[in-house]
């Protein structure tokens, strides 16, 4: 029997074109900001003029950028565990409980509320609790951004989830506890690796929520990020950029290795 | 060791106003093995469900061994459970997913170990003691899924339509198999199948479901032989039902056709007369006889047999009357030398008056 070969749906020159324009938008910043921060110059220009690593040497030998490289890595070292053990039990209990709609609409709440609102909010009741412009005030703050994006990730695993499982192993005598953390977690690795990524990254790149909880002595990567480009042009902000987007990129590959990233995207 | 008696009193179950299952009276037997079947929907899945503790029953009682577990939770019942989709760990290797139920027991590492060589021996799957379930055919991932119930030796097993995802070649190997290991182990089986072969084939006793009631329980021989109502029958696969009025011990009338049989029932009684497709025969017209006559309307040969149909006519030819039902006849081939009658051709359907079942309405 011979069958005849099928053209792919949108192989055509246009659709190749469409999509090369659209790769080349979403890319031109990165390239934009790592090609910059190899320039020579003392402006942030692109293409770069000359190549050196001097904004690197400023930025690890400047002790403002090295205390804020120090903060972000911290708050996001606590953000992850902290919105992980959060994230993964919402959505497994978002998954059966009653009233599932509305809890899930509450939990999803800090995605779809204007981030300024959200920064406002926490400005008002930390400033109570007097942890604006502390680490605990930003890691807070962070957990509250990010946990929604640790529920979506984790809730999709959960929702490929085999219920028949859960039934085996209490079959075998495993009280529910023990299932969850036998059978259950395990099944949900994809989307709580996946999880801690989204809430890593975001942490590191925070500015909106920030801004209003921190202070002097907690300026995040972000923020000085922002100042820098306020006063001068200074490169040394597009190396700092470059360096935590080459962290992100080195965790991903090192992940990817150990779970399957694409199952839970 | 355990001895595996299941009964069940009075047991209800369903939500709200809806009834999915009635039980007034249900046992097993240590080291029996039957079947529950019936369509989809009539309740068999949930009857499971209940004895293993994962639907709790809006009234009535599940004893184990004399013990009262309507309330207790899954994972103390002591039961193993077998499921359509195997419900292997895929996370874990063979060995650890059968190991699992005696790690919770808190058995000994050495005791695990020659437990999981045994019953992977038991279905001939040693060599496959460190595969990831996933790297396994379906066959065999069924095979690991009830070795992995028996491992940690249940008083009862539970196996809901475990072969119904297997192909038909396949499907009756396991049959075999899982009754020889049910033989050599002796646990106390509960079977669910919506198939009416793999049930009378597997099981010491059938029972036949159906809308949440247990409508006949017995031998696969009794069922089969005698079933208790037109539903029975046809589940059963009888092939012909026929709603006939009884006129005497030895004559039952449908639709103006005469039917031989022999009963017990009073003239006048509503009745359902099972004829079995391969207890029937056709004669010749010419050959005056007992057995009503028929017009073949449809003729073909499968291999070994050939499935005729005939439409019966009513004894007084003159009579017009609505047309006459419809019979499937089963004929084993006789070869070369003969066919049985063409399309059109009219004849006289016969059969052993005693060997045919009456059903009183």
């Amino acid at each position: 029997m011979t069958r005849s070969r099928m053209r792919p749906l949108g192989s055509g020159p246009g659709v190749l074109v469409a999509a090369w324009v659209v790769l080349a938008f979403l890319a031109m910043p990165l390239v934009a900001v790592t090609g910059s921060s190899f320039t020579a110059s003392d402006l942030v220009q692109f293409p770069p003029r000359g190549f050196s690593l001097r904004w690197y040497q400023v930025v690890l030998t400047s002790r403002d950028w090295v205390v804020s490289i120090n903060l972000s890595l911290v708050v996001a070292a606590l953000v992850i565990p902290t919105v992980l053990v959060l994230g993964t039990l919402s959505a497994y209990g978002l998954s059966r409980g009653r009233h599932r709609g509305w809890l899930m609409a509450l939990f999803m709440s800090p995605m779809i509320v204007p981030e300024v609102m959200v920064g406002l909010g926490l400005l008002t009741y930390l400033q109570q609790l007097r942890l604006v412009n502390s680490i605990t005030g930003l890691w807070l703050a962070h957990s509250l951004v990010t946990l929604p994006f640790v529920i979506r990730t984790v809730a999709v695993s959960v929702h490929s989830l085999d219920a028949m499982l859960e039934r085996a192993g209490a079959s075998m005598g495993a009280r529910p506890l023990r299932v969850f953390g036998t059978v259950i977690l395990p099944q949900l690795r994809p989307g709580i690796v996946a999880g801690g990524i989204f809430a890593g990254v975001l942490s590191l790149g925070e500015v909106a929520v920030s801004m209003f909880v921190s202070g002097p002595n907690t300026t995040t990567v972000p923020l000085r990020v922002m100042s820098a480009v306020q006063f001068e042009l200074d490169p040394s902000a597009a190396a700092v950029s470059t360096l935590l987007m080459a962290l992100s990129v080195l965790v991903m590959v090192l992940l990817s290795r150990w779970v399957n990233l694409s199952a839970a995207f | 060791m355990t001895s595996g008696h299941v009964a069940v009193h009075g047991l209800k179950a369903g939500y709200g106003e809806t009834t999915i299952l009635d039980i007034d009276q249900l046992e097993v037997r240590p080291g029996e093995f039957l079947s529950v079947l019936g369509p989809s929907g009539c309740g068999k899945t949930t009857l499971l469900n209940v004895i293993a503790g994962f639907v709790e029953p809006t009234a009535g009682s599940v004893l184990i061994d004399g013990r009262d577990l309507t309330h207790t939770p899954p994972y103390r019942r002591n039961l193993g459970l077998v499921f359509q989709s195997y419900a292997l760990f895929p996370h874990m290797t063979v060995t650890q997913n059968l190991s699992y139920g005696m790690k919770v027991r808190g058995a000994s590492k050495a005791g695990q170990a020659t437990r999981v060589a045994e019953v992977l021996d038991l279905v001939g799957l040693s060599e496959y003691a460190e595969r990831m379930p996933r790297q396994l055919s379906g066959g065999q991932q069924q095979r690991v899924a009830l070795a992995r119930a028996l491992a940690y030796s249940p008083t009862v097993l539970l196996l809901d339509e475990p072969l119904s995802n297997l192909d038909a070649k396949l499907r009756r190997q396991m049959q075999s198999e899982l009754r020889q290991i049910q033989r050599r182990v002796g646990t106390t089986m509960i079977f669910v199948t919506h198939d009416q072969d793999e049930a009378l084939t597997m099981a010491d006793r059938v029972a036949l479901l159906n809308r949440g009631r247990i409508e006949q329980i017995g031998t696969p021989q009794d069922i089969y032989r005698s079933p208790r109502t037109p539903f029975v029958a046809d589940f059963l696969g009888a092939g012909n039902l026929v709603r006939a009025t009884v006129v005497d011990s030895h004559t039952v009338v449908s639709n103006g056709t005469s039917l031989p049989v022999t009963t017990d029932c009073p003239g006048g009684t509503e009745v359902t007369v099972v004829l079995r497709r391969e207890q029937l025969r056709l004669a010749s017209d010419a050959v005056a006889g007992q057995g009503p006559r028929g017009e073949v309307t449809f003729r073909a040969f499968s291999g070994g047999t050939w499935h005729v149909q005939v439409r019966l006519l009513p004894d007084d030819t003159a009579a017009t009357r609505v047309p006459g039902q419809v019979i499937s006849v089963e004929l084993p081939d006789t070869g070369r030398s003969g066919a049985p009658a063409e399309e059109g051709e009219v004849v006289r359907l016969t059969w052993g008056a005693d060997s045919v079942v009456v059903i009183q309405e």
